[in-house]
């Protein structure tokens, strides 16, 4: 693998003693080889027989990673070892960037990360559910009489974020913005750093964070600016750390799972008739979509040296733990590209990440997987990539399908 | 190894479960339906809940703020015996616990 010349790739370091030359690559996470074949394909290139299960890549500034899942699972789970305090690589794009919770530790974590989660539990998700439904019909019915259209623009891009603008009550109008520093932060042409992009989340929050202070709002800003704070009201940098990374965390994720899912499903006739004529297996094509197609890569960096097998990883090392590589191991998911909706349930498949940072939203994420499956297959139950059309890949934070050109008959 | 049944419309099923574990590792590792545990036991999903049978109410430790938290926004509307099955930790006076996993979990 050659080392992508990108603008996020400082100059290669030399590789420290620590790291045994037969773990060195040269991955990049924003711009990996193969990847207009496809970002999980190129990911899976790190699970090669002949590589070990701890990879060192000079790109980057060069960083550790595990690719196995038990291995990722265990890095995710011991946060004593693997602090959050940087979460992006290369380090210098880490500086500044401390949204709240993603970059604490526990105990610190603990009562940010309370806060969240009642407003994205089981029953916080059911509430938007209608409003979930309804959009999706819309949209899709939009896109059903022109026969073809780029399932990123019709859908994907749109019902994840309208659903989460209307869940912050924030103005719909905001989205071309906020999208475009979002995708600046985890897929980065290198113009800013994710400090500065957290930034202009936090000028943008300021006034809406302002209006909600002491309110009785329902919408997530106000449940989570209602919060106490070591026993006292929230103090107004925190509360825009806090807005800052719901909103980053909401925005992007599950339009970017909606179009690996759909080009999934484009190519395989057998899962369409299978999902348009027994809508019950929906939810079990859920969990294989996202099993298959897990796209965050999250780093971490060591709070203490750390002996894995003999190979000693260095207080200070970063390493990135990609949520993609975890449900690719074969050695849990026999033929692990494939979509089984007969694959026993496992819990070593982390999209959602795994440990005290594990991500909050994973029921409205399943809970969209899920309704726009339903409502497509009940008016589209047939449909393919349109030939002679690119689909368009992204590496970075979080990886994306950005243009998804499907055709169905009408 | 102290037995559990777990109760469902449908069916019933008794399964060991190793004292220390806890009770959502035990129903997600036996495939009990039902019962997800998303969050590995973290306190921050609630879809282990289950309803615990009465007599053995009083001998599962307390619930915590955290927990009732949690349980107040599960997806089935908690009862008074509603229990997240990731905090009940299997000890020996649990055996023959009888538990019901909650109607819905997500």
């Amino acid at each position: 693998m050659a080392i992508a010349n990108h603008p996020n790739t400082p100059p290669a370091r030399s590789i420290p003693d620590n790291v045994p030359p037969d773990a060195v690559v040269s991955f990049d996470l924003y711009a990996p080889e193969g990847l207009e074949n496809g970002l999980h394909q190129a990911w899976k290139a790190l699970q090669a027989p002949h590589l070990p299960d701890l990879l060192w890549t000079t790109a980057n500034g060069g960083h550790w990673i595990p690719t196995r899942a038990r291995l990722i699972a265990k890095f995710y789970q011991d946060h004593g070892t693997f602090s959050s305090n940087i979460t992006h690589v290369p380090r210098e794009r880490s500086h500044g960037n401390n949204p709240i919770p993603s970059t604490l530790d526990p105990p610190e974590h603990t009562q940010y990360r309370a806060l969240i989660n009642p407003t994205l539990s089981p029953k916080a998700v059911r509430q938007i559910e209608p409003a979930i439904r309804a959009l999706a019909v819309s949209l899709i019915e939009t896109m059903k009489p022109k026969g073809k259209d780029d399932f990123v623009v019709g859908l994907a891009s749109v019902l994840p974020l309208q659903i989460f603008m209307d869940y912050a009550r924030l103005p719909k109008e905001d989205l071309p913005n906020l999208t475009a520093i979002v995708q600046e932060r985890i897929r980065p042409s290198g113009k800013l750093t994710a400090g500065q992009t957290l930034d202009m989340f936090r000028d943008y929050l300021r006034p809406h964070i302002v209006e909600r202070m002491n309110g009785d709002g329902e919408d997530i800003l106000s449940r989570l600016l209602r919060g106490k704070i070591d026993n006292g009201p929230m103090p107004m940098n925190k509360a825009e750390l806090l807005c800052a990374n719901v909103l980053i965390a909401g925005l992007d994720t599950v339009a970017s799972m909606l179009g690996f899912s759909f080009h999934c499903l484009a190519r395989s006739p057998e899962l369409q008739s299978v999902l348009s004529q027994n809508p019950a297996r929906i939810p079990a094509a859920v969990e294989e979509l996202l099993r298959r197609h897990a796209i965050v890569a999250l780093a971490r960096v060591l709070t203490k040296d750390y002996n894995h097998n003999g190979v000693v990883m260095k207080q200070g090392d970063l390493v990135l733990l990609p949520t993609a590589l975890a449900g690719l191991d074969e050695t849990l998911f026999p033929n692990p590209l494939e979509i089984d909706l007969e694959r026993p349930r496992q819990e070593s498949a982390t999209p959602f990440g795994i440990g005290v940072h594990r991500c909050p939203g994973s029921q409205l994420a399943r809970l969209e997987l899920r309704i726009v499956l339903e409502e497509w297959f009940a008016r589209i139950p047939r449909f393919s990539l349109q030939p002679n059309e690119r689909v368009e890949f992204r590496s970075g934070i979080v990886g994306s399908v950005t243009k998804l050109p499907l055709q169905w008959p009408l | 190894m102290p037995r559990v049944t777990f109760v469902t419309k449908n069916s019933r099923v008794e399964v060991d479960v190793p004292v220390g574990t806890s009770l959502m590792r035990g129903a997600v590792s036996h495939g009990i339906d039902g019962i997800i545990g998303d969050c590995g036991g973290q306190l921050s999903c609630a879809t282990c809940h289950v309803i615990v049978a009465d007599r053995f109410v009083d001998k599962l430790p307390a619930i915590s703020a955290a927990e009732s938290e949690m349980l107040d926004f599960a997806a089935t509307e908690r009862q008074p015996n509603s229990r997240l099955s990731c905090q009940i930790v299997m000890t020996d006076e649990l055996e023959g616990l009888t538990v019901q996993p909650a109607d819905a979990q997500i």
